[in-house]
């Protein structure tokens, strides 16, 4: 499969760059590299790079890269904006109040990417970033523990006295997920509703990896707020975890990208961000490589996955609510959960 | 000193150390504090978590230093086995802290742990070992540490001089009363030394009480530091706050550790030599049960739950869905791009550290315990200050200092040398001091009254009597470098990734079995570079 994209990407290479304005094509080649810093997980980001890399073979795109979870990428790029000493041209980190944040203290370089009219209000700030990879903040049990007849089927559903008791686990403060979570179910269906779940104790744990973990061995019944491509992974699939889409609607996680103000190689920045929001990269990156959502309509859910209009996405509307929140919540979490 | 003549070595020696560890260590201490000073004091409003964190500190460090001591006493000359178990105790150091408790979790959480399922299965639900607690946290954490009073305590042990417990013996006091009246007080230097590297790195170790204490709703100071640095914007002031208040703790301990040995002489080797007498211990088979019981629980059951996951296709809900596979070590292997390089980069910064730490902890115990400069007790407590500082926030402090010192240190591997040999730096002195504490300066007086030179003495005399200890020390120093990961996370680069980091990656975004296979081989890593060493030293006739 992978072969196979890097053989079509080597074959419809020279078109591409036709496509993209020759001036910039050029003024990347002078540059001659690209600093990525990425909060992707894992190693399905380097197959990426490689695809990038074989469309711009002239780019040299490992000495600078950071990979990391987002918090930590923010924190360092951040660190060296402020010290003015900034290696980076590009970053994808799956925090969009960050974004917003960013962009206004004017931390994120202007650009018009043909691509930006191709995505939705909401994961975007047009000129400026859009949403690379969108993850749906969902439900899943493990079926070999809880009959699918006792699943939940809507959020309301996780009130019911059979998932009180420590069954149920979300993650702490310090993940974006569980901000979105919080945020766009508070919206959906009032502030009563994380106070009645709170009631019901949940566990909470530090990570993404450690609730996939408890749910896959049965620790708990149900994971209240999972990344929806971990229900859709092989071993999750074989160690029968399933996914659920509640009828409310599913709060949606992005992870943006954008070009850093002051960026070394702004030329080679604009080729990725293009080829990364392009139909193409999304395909790539999303359905291929991590089974997520792009925002984009015309690029398919991952096999197996239903579509992100059918699972009713729930996005922030009110930037600055959203980022008032965002910067509340560490408090907000800390009296409702411990 | 008269102009002109020559300067002495041991001033000069005097006056780089302390240039050299006031470098390493006052800039990241300032820039942290300055960062902290801006927030406010944090901690106020949170006294649960503070409450948690002197909880869990203090018990922590009695169990861990029971356990340790215990184990130190226990393996008497006598029991049988006594240099394999002497080895087999000091295992877990091998194990990060985060891999123990990973492993623990998939033995013993309540509903799915799999001595809890033989228990349930035997004797009914009732029966349940719940390891996802706040008891479990600490005593996943004292399995993990125990080694260090062991070592520290073991060492003394070793050191102390028999002429005393003979005269004792000959004057007709009781066993119990020889060791109530002449041991314990002459351990009492080296267990309180343990007892403040035990409270300290365990109020900043963040990976247990993350994996069992969070889930217990137990938050302590590190895992608040944590998830306020992963916030964004990162709380960088209020995480900073938290790390004072642990400093506070441990500067309250140093004081508290200073007053209790006060001026007294520990000194008990010195120019005259006695023949250790070798005494029969009582119930040896019971000693060395006790201490395979210790290994058994801090490395080898932990050990096995990780095998045992890194072999399963998926750690699954029940044992009739299991399916054994290679595919997780083929992976961390062959796959996760990661691996080698970073394999690489741990040993070789672990290496590193542990030769530039005890060569600059050398130097800081000589000039503290031997120089008559005014200045020694200011570099005591300067070379101790790393020790007090959570490794997470003094990672920050680095990062604002080299961001900003236009040298090529900032994204390269050197950052993190000088992050590891800052930290490590007061094992370093507290170890190499020890030794020297109990080396009295008659030798090298007698040296020197003999015409030899001060340079000649150290070679020939001092540093030969400390060999085997620094050769300890750097054994521990590689161990605990190759598994540093809070300052690493923030420091690295794509170049410079370490095998701590790449398993803390994986734990907060990978597959749990490909975490734990990615375990095995920095255990391995380790292991064999600390084998290797000690093949060749033994083979030089050193050992």
């Amino acid at each position: 499969m992978l072969r196979r994209t890097l053989l079509a990407s080597l074959l419809t290479a020279p078109l591409l760059a036709r496509a993209a304005d020759e001036a910039i094509v050029e003024a990347a080649r002078k540059e001659g590299a690209l600093a990525m810093a990425d909060s992707a997980p894992g190693e399905n980001f380097q197959k990426f790079m490689a695809a990038f890399k074989a469309k711009y073979p002239f780019l040299e795109v490992a000495n600078g890269f950071y990979s990391g979870p987002t918090g930590r990428v923010l924190a360092r790029v951040n660190a060296e904006i402020d010290a003015k000493r900034l290696s980076f041209d590009v970053m994808l980190a799956a925090n969009q109040a960050a974004w917003i944040d960013m962009t206004r203290q004017g931390k994120i370089a202007r650009y018009e990417s043909p691509e930006y009219p191709a995505y939705p209000s909401g994961a975007k700030m047009d000129g400026y970033w859009a949403a690379a990879q969108a993850i749906g903040v969902i439900p899943v049990y493990n079926k070999n523990m809880l009959a699918p007849a006792d699943a939940p089927k809507t959020w309301l559903d996780l009130l019911a006295p059979r998932f009180a008791g420590r069954k149920m686990a979300i993650q702490n403060a310090a993940a974006g997920t569980q901000f979105n979570w919080s945020y766009l179910l508070t919206q959906r269906l009032g502030a009563d509703y994380e106070r009645k779940f709170a009631a019901q104790e949940p566990v909470v744990m530090a990570t993404g990896a450690q609730m996939t973990d408890a749910v896959t061995r049965g620790e708990i019944l149900l994971a209240a707020a999972l990344d929806h491509w971990r229900a859709f992974t092989p071993e999750a699939k074989q160690a029968g975890l399933v996914a659920v889409f509640p009828t409310e609607g599913v709060p949606i996680t992005t992870a943006p990208v954008g070009i850093l103000a002051g960026a070394p190689h702004p030329n080679a920045a604009r080729l990725f961000l293009d080829f990364m929001l392009s139909e193409e990269g999304q395909d790539l990156l999303d359905t291929k490589l991590y089974g997520m959502y792009s925002m984009r309509a015309d690029v398919p859910p991952p096999q197996g996955e239903p579509t992100l209009s059918e699972i009713h996405p729930l996005l922030p509307t009110d930037m600055e609510a959203y980022l008032q929140a965002s910067r509340e919540f560490p408090q907000h979490f800390q009296g409702l959960f411990h | 000193m008269i102009l002109g003549r020559r300067i002495r070595p041991e001033a000069m020696l005097g006056f780089v150390v302390t240039l050299c560890v006031a470098t390493l260590v006052l800039p990241p201490l300032i820039a942290a504090a300055v960062a902290g000073s801006s927030a406010g004091f944090t901690p106020l409003h949170e006294p649960g978590i503070v409450a948690n964190t002197l909880i869990f500190g203090a018990a922590t460090t009695i169990a861990a230093l029971l356990l340790g001591g215990g184990l130190a006493l226990a393996l008497a000359p006598g029991v049988p086995g006594r240099a394999m178990l002497e080895r087999l105790v000091v295992m877990p150091l091998y194990l990060t802290p985060l891999l123990t408790a990973m492993g623990w979790n998939w033995l013993a959480s309540p509903r799915s742990g799999l001595v809890n399922l033989v228990l349930h299965e035997t004797l009914g639900s009732w029966a349940t070992i719940n390891i996802v607690s706040v008891p479990g946290v600490v005593a996943v954490s004292a399995f993990a540490f125990a080694p260090l009073p062991f070592l520290l305590i073991s060492d003394a042990l070793r050191a102390l001089d028999p002429s005393l417990l003979e005269s004792a013996r000959v004057h007709g006091a009781s066993a119990g009363r020889v060791f109530r009246r002449i041991v314990l007080p002459l351990l009492q230097p080296a267990a309180l030394a343990a007892a403040l590297l035990v409270c300290v790195e365990a109020v900043g170790m963040f990976s247990v009480p993350a994996v069992l204490g969070l889930p217990a709703g137990f938050n302590v100071a590190t895992t608040q530091i944590f998830q306020l640095l992963e916030n964004y914007p990162p709380r960088i002031a209020e995480a900073t706050a938290w790390g004072v208040l642990l400093l506070g703790i441990a500067a309250v301990l140093t004081l508290a550790q200073a007053a209790l040995l006060g001026r007294r002489s520990f000194v008990t080797v010195t120019g005259k030599a006695f023949r250790p007498a070798a005494g029969r211990p009582r119930a040896p088979r019971g000693r060395a049960a006790f201490a395979l019981l210790y290994v058994a629980l801090a490395a080898v059951l932990p050990l096995l739950a990780l095998l045992w996951a890194a072999s399963c296709e998926f750690v699954p809900a029940r044992l009739g869905l299991m399916r054994f596979t290679f595919q997780h070590f083929a992976f961390v292997l062959n796959q996760y791009p990661k691996t080698w390089l970073a394999a690489g980069n741990s040993v070789l910064l672990g290496a590193l550290t542990g030769c530039l730490v005890c060569g600059l902890g050398l130097g800081v115990s000589w000039v503290v315990l031997r120089g008559r400069g005014r200045g020694a007790q200011a570099l005591d407590q300067l070379s101790m200050i790393p020790l007090s500082m959570p490794a997470m926030v003094f990672a920050l402090g680095l990062l604002w200092v080299y961001v900003r010192v236009p040298l090529p240190i900032y994204g390269t591997a050197l950052i993190l040398l000088i992050a590891y040999s800052t930290h490590y730096l007061p094992y370093g002195v507290r170890t190499t001091s020890a030794a020297l504490r109990q080396l009295h300066p008659e030798l090298e007086e007698a040296a020197r009254v003999a015409g030899a030179s001060w340079m000649g003495a150290m070679r020939r005399i001092t540093l030969p009597l400390l060999q085997p200890t620094i050769f300890a020390a750097w054994v521990l120093l590689f161990i605990m470098a190759m598994q540093e990961v809070s300052s690493s996370m923030l420091l690295y680069t794509s170049h410079s990734i370490v095998l701590s980091v790449a398993v803390f990656d994986l734990w907060e975004n990978g597959n749990p079995s490909d975490v734990a296979a990615l375990g095995f081989v920095q255990l391995a890593a380790s292991f064999i570079v600390v084998s290797a060493v000690l093949a060749l030293r033994q083979r030089r006739g050193l050992a």
